[in-house]
């Protein structure tokens, strides 16, 4: 660990990495701490609980080192990696949240990290001092996908407030996980981030999804996860609520033509009004004006794009469903070039 | 998509949860000793740390009982097992936590508290391996 340490501390990084280098040093501190804790303690029990906590944190820095590199390997592609690392600075302001994640080209959207739950409860334990969450997206993806991120950045901003707990707390809730026998948390998660994710980026988020989707919507294993028919009914509500109703309208109906299972054959369906009044509560970037002005500069999206990335992604998308799509091949780069150039300021 | 961030979230909160446990009952036992290595103010802290710990889990034992209790689902869980493992009712298990707050609470402990602690600790455990392990394996 000290060689590793000293490994970090000798390189340079920019500066949206160097939050792991202070981890680092913290969990060297704390691994210290454990030890002579548990040299010192009497009790057999007590002393393999400290090397217990001493195995496990060692196991998932290791494991976030590893995040650390690919990220690290990632900055390779220098054009894609600044502009998503500055998308994420862009959205960690929006949502006032604690630090911002360190960017990943990775293999799938997701998001990881070090950070609090307890924050009453955890000690003083110097692996707590530094908290940081890192973000990938799919590298193989168009950059037109990334308000996917939005979803993986409410993870960490959930992670930072009491909603989940708050729905999972509701009496209807309750009812279910009786009689389903399962935990809703994750489920409610997910629909709260797709919510997140609908305010910040507007009609822009449920379009990379569905299309991102397309082909797993019709899929069956929804055991943690509520069902793509449900997800979507939720962001097209919200979309509605933000006076987005075209993009509600025809996001639902290609829902249908694909989907056969009703919305409602989703266990927590019951929870979705309740979900949608909660999110009133959330930071909202997205709103109607944006919606139309998008709608206003679609001829103009390659020519002058916005420099909003919110605006940026609805006009994108907007662009991409207004026009026809035998050009498609030769327009994709397009918003490739065009956002990478927005975005990288 | 979002696998690795519940692997990571359920790890933490395991993480925090033995932390809370192991910290506790070493609080515990310096209490007894003559010479000790944690000051006053940590061993105050620690113990604090415990009986919240115990409440807790008493509101998430309570809300077995009356319904609407906000109180984080993996404590939910918590709750779940211990009573399983203890093979007490809601009410009995309620008992037993509220003795032990007020155990910590005076900076005492009886054997029982030590065993639930160390039971709790045990659970916490299991779960968080699993949740590293399973996040380990999941980079490609």
């Amino acid at each position: 660990m000290q060689k590793l340490h000293k490994e970090i501390l000798s390189k340079e990084f920019p500066s949206s990495l160097n939050i792991f280098r202070e981890h680092t040093g913290d969990i060297i501190e704390y691994v210290n701490i454990l030890f002579r804790s548990a040299e010192v303690a009497k009790s057999r029990k007590i002393k393999e609980g400290f090397l217990y906590l001493i195995d496990i944190i060692l196991g998932y820095y290791l494991t976030q080192y590893q995040f650390f590199q690919l990220s690290l390997s990632s900055m390779k592609e220098k054009e894609l990696w600044n502009a998503l690392e500055n998308l994420l600075k862009y959205l960690a302001d929006q949502l006032n949240l604690r630090t911002t994640p360190m960017p990943i080209l990775g293999d799938d959207y997701y998001s990881t990290g070090s950070f609090m739950y307890f924050r009453e409860l955890s000690s003083f334990a110097p692996r707590l001092k530094t908290e940081y969450y890192f973000i990938a997206v799919d590298y193989l993806d168009l950059p037109l996908f990334w308000p996917l991120v939005a979803h993986e950045i409410a993870h960490c901003w959930l992670s930072e407030t009491r909603y989940v707990d708050e729905a999972c707390a509701l009496e209807v809730a309750q009812e279910i996980k009786k009689e389903t026998g399962k935990s809703l948390e994750n489920k409610i998660e997910e629909v709260l981030c797709d919510l997140v994710a609908t305010k910040i980026f507007g009609s822009a988020y449920p379009w990379a999804y569905i299309t991102r989707l397309w082909l797993h919507l019709n899929g069956k294993d929804f055991n943690t996860h509520p069902s793509h028919s449900f997800r979507i009914e939720c962001m097209c509500s919200q979309l509605e609520n933000m006076g987005m109703y075209p993009a509600a309208e025809k996001i639902r109906a290609l829902r249908d033509e694909r989907v056969k299972e009703g919305w409602q054959r989703e266990v927590i369906w019951q929870l979705k009004e309740y979900l949608i009044g909660l999110s009133d509560e959330f930071p909202s970037i997205a709103d109607r004006e944006h919606y139309v002005k998008s709608l206003s500069i679609v001829k103009r999206v390659f020519t002058s794009p916005p420099e909003d990335p919110v605006l940026l992604f609805m006009t994108c998308w907007n662009h991409l469903q207004l026009s026809n799509l035998i050009n498609l091949e030769k327009a994709l780069p397009k918003y490739t070039s065009v956002i990478l150039k927005v975005l990288r300021g | 998509m979002t696998d690795r961030w519940f692997l990571s979230k359920d790890a933490m909160k395991g993480l925090d949860l033995v932390s809370v446990c192991i910290n506790t009952l070493f609080a515990i036992e310096q209490a007894g000793e003559e010479k000790k290595v944690l000051s006053e103010e940590e061993l105050q802290n620690n113990m604090a740390r415990g009986e919240l710990l115990f409440k807790k889990l008493r509101v998430a034992a309570e809300g077995q009982i009356e319904k609407g209790v906000e109180v984080d689902p993996v404590i939910f869980r918590l709750v779940d097992e211990l009573r399983k493992e203890l093979r007490v009712t809601p009410s009995q298990l309620v008992k037993k936590l509220m003795r032990a707050e007020d155990d910590l609470n005076r900076a005492q402990a009886s054997e029982e508290t030590v065993k639930l602690l160390e039971k709790i600790s045990d659970i916490a455990k299991s779960w968080t391996e699993k949740k590293v392990a399973a996040l380990s394996s999941s980079i490609h």
